[in-house]
């Protein structure tokens, strides 16, 4: 992931040890305050956000907590852009599409949430890149 | 994560405290995983510790309310701020588990 980070980004780099994502939920409520999403979508963001990293350790590295994460978060005009990159296991866009909630049972709930919470949930996978990229956008709701 | 149990009639009550996500989670699975080997049937989950739930602890609760369903048992939560509620509602999983806003409220609804 390229390092350089502009005047509206921050980047935070975790190895994939699921002890840091307490970290990662903290710096992404102090960005979407900074952003000017209301309390409830800054519990959102941070939900969607954790679920992401999450789904990195357990399917992209398969729990393998040496492995490098890395989260740029940028200020938009009107909300925020979260970039998740790692180097494991690429994922499959098409089986990361979430479950839907008819059947209740335990798992698979992190896409669902993403999905529902942000505006944009993008995975990029190119055959020349290690990894998969992780984009996705959340914009502020006008009010009135 | 830290977990408190105490007994209020015939109902277990369980305080937990901390966050429920994907690091403490199999935790809270480890907890509950022993009292659900005792075969209680009245649980009442106290959530007024937990500032934040990822799917990782809904899964936990989940279980638990599904091998209790399994065996006759009555899981109930009650406490949740407005963040754990707010993800509940997402999940929708407040028209599953019945939810109180306290725990005395959780624990009379055994006896009504």
């Amino acid at each position: 992931m390229e390092v350089n980070i502009g005047q509206n980004q921050v980047l935070l780099q975790i190895k994939s040890d699921d002890r840091y994502l307490r970290l990662v939920r903290t710096m992404v409520e102090e960005i979407s305050l900074l952003a000017g999403f209301a309390p409830h979508d800054i519990s959102d963001i941070v939900l969607a956000v954790d679920e992401a990293c999450a789904n990195i350790i357990k399917h992209a590295y398969g729990g393998d907590k040496s492995k490098d994460i890395f989260i740029k978060l940028s200020l938009l005009s009107s909300g925020i852009e979260v970039i998740l990159k790692d180097y494991g296991r690429k994922v499959s866009p098409e089986k990361m599409k979430g479950r839907e909630l008819d059947e209740i049972r335990p798992g698979g709930l992190g896409i669902y949430f993403m999905k529902k919470i942000m505006d944009s949930v993008q995975y990029i996978t190119r055959d020349s890149v290690e990894g998969t990229e992780l984009i996705m956008v959340k914009y502020v709701k006008k009010c009135g | 994560m830290e977990f408190e149990r105490k007994t209020e009639s015939d109902v277990d009550v369980i305080l937990l405290k901390g966050d429920m996500d994907s690091h403490t989670s199999p935790k809270a699975r480890d907890f509950f995983a022993g009292i659900l080997k005792e075969g209680k049937k009245k649980i009442v989950v106290d959530l007024d510790g937990v500032k934040y739930i990822s799917s990782a602890g809904l899964a936990t609760l989940i279980e638990v309310f599904q091998k209790m369903h399994r065996y006759g048992g009555s899981l109930k939560l009650c406490g949740m701020n407005e963040t754990t509620k707010g993800i509940f509602e997402i999940a929708k999983l407040d028209s599953i588990f019945a939810i109180y806003e306290t725990k005395d409220k959780a624990v009379a609804a055994f006896s009504s």
